[in-house]
């Protein structure tokens, strides 16, 4: 199973926004742009970078001997929230029916258990 | 079986799941005893509506209205009622039916113009929020939003893609659908709309063992759930999709697995409640059509 690694979704979203300032940019560039308590170790910042371009969300390019990093969607496509614009319109039955999501309604009563419980989550996953 | 037997046996359909705890339960078996819940609702209230209709005849109802106001007016409050009903229960249904025919292709367009291919067939959406979903209902697609894509992390990519997987491999649109126009049909019965959010809790805890049934990590899921859930809470739009119970799903997925509660028990019972759908469907038309002689009823 993959290394759990509770902080690899925040490091990922720091390097989306480092590319998007750079525009495009080899590991070390990046690693360079990230904020400090962000700069891990080359090797942590390349397999991100990798593991974004398999997801779709970065390209690479072969510039002699390193490998350029570039978005493939700007930062106003990321912030779009385009399935929610789309869906404006709609009833929340009729998106019921064309979206089968990964999540429920929150009802503000269980707001406050679900940040408990994703404690315990994070907890029982670093085991 | 006549119709008092016929609706006795409709309501103790409907009542039942409402008095069982599923809590422990296969969640198939809950699925099948609240949408056989929900469709029974939907037949009582169509059965009503049509056997009001039939017994004050057509020909009765266009001559009430002809002479009203020298008709008594009960004669017309009554066949008003009436047709007021049936009219408005159609229209609700049609319009129900035009919103989903909407909202699904609204979600097409969308993906057929995704921002890009993401992990395992998927379609890539704006959003820097945490948003999965198996989108549309005769081609469904895995719809991910570029902020799930940098969210999450492997394993809860994995584990949460695997859930909607699932919501499309068992095919959970077309009971959604179903849920849906029962839910519009059976709505002047009260606790329809409980109904409707009890199954949709069940289909996703469907979702969700199917997913780890499929070797997705149970705490993975869980802690998707919790991004994704955290990130809908603050947005109204969004909150209102799916049903309730994230959190029961979370606590569900943070426990080994346990034995289901009464299998063979909730088995036979939701055997018995889509016997009885299935009953009451075909033999409403007989029931209502030998409901009496509407001429001798409402008089030359």
């Amino acid at each position: 199973m993959t290394e759990v690694t509770p902080l690899q979704g925040e490091l990922q979203t720091q390097i989306m926004a480092a590319i998007w300032r750079l525009q495009d940019g080899t590991v070390e560039q990046v690693r360079q742009a990230l904020p400090p308590h962000h700069q891990g170790a080359y090797n942590t910042v390349q397999t991100v970078l990798n593991r974004l371009a398999e997801r779709g969300l970065l390209s690479r390019r072969r510039e002699g001997h390193v490998i350029v990093y570039a978005p493939r969607l700007s930062e106003a496509e990321y912030l779009s929230r385009s399935m929610e614009h789309t869906l404006r319109g709609a009833s929340s039955e009729a998106r019921q029916v064309a979206l089968a999501q990964l999540i429920g309604a929150l009802p503000r009563s269980e707001a406050a258990e679900l940040g408990r419980l994703a404690e315990e989550v994070a907890a029982e996953r670093m085991r | 079986m006549t119709a008092a037997a016929l609706v006795a046996a409709a309501l103790a359909g409907i009542v039942l799941p409402h008095l069982l705890r599923f809590e422990r339960a296969d969640p198939v078996t809950a699925v099948v005893l609240w949408g056989a819940a929900l469709g029974l609702r939907a037949l009582v209230v169509v059965g009503t509506v049509a056997g009001a209709l039939v017994l004050l005849h057509p020909a009765q109802l266009l001559r009430a209205f002809a002479e009203w106001p020298c008709a008594p007016h009960h004669h017309v409050a009554g066949h008003a009622l009436a047709a007021a009903g049936g009219l408005a229960l159609a229209l609700s249904f049609v319009w129900a039916l035009a919103r989903v025919v909407q909202a699904t292709l609204a979600v097409r367009r969308l993906v057929r113009r995704p921002l890009g291919r993401g992990p395992q067939g998927s379609v890539i959406v704006g959003g820097d929020d945490v948003v999965l979903a198996a989108a549309g209902l005769t081609r469904p697609t895995l719809v991910v939003s570029a902020g799930a894509l940098t969210r999450l992390d492997d394993a809860e990519l994995s584990a949460a893609l695997a859930h909607e997987r699932a919501h499309i491999r068992r095919r959970h649109r077309w009971i959604l659908l179903f849920a849906e126009l029962c839910r519009v049909l059976g709505r002047p019965l009260p606790g329809t709309a409980h109904a409707v959010r009890e199954l949709r809790f069940q289909i996703e805890r469907d979702a969700d063992r199917s997913a780890v049934r499929d070797r997705a990590d149970r705490l993975a899921l869980a802690s998707a759930i919790c991004k994704a859930a955290t990130g809908a809470s603050t947005r109204p739009g969004m909150a209102a999709l799916g049903g309730d119970g994230t959190a029961a799903r979370v606590r569900e997925l943070l426990q080994e697995a346990v034995p289901d509660a009464h299998p063979v028990r909730l088995r036979a019972l939701a055997a018995g409640a889509s016997a009885l759908v299935v009953g009451a469907a075909l033999s409403l038309p007989v029931t209502v059509s030998g409901l009496g002689d509407p001429v001798a009823l409402c008089g030359p």
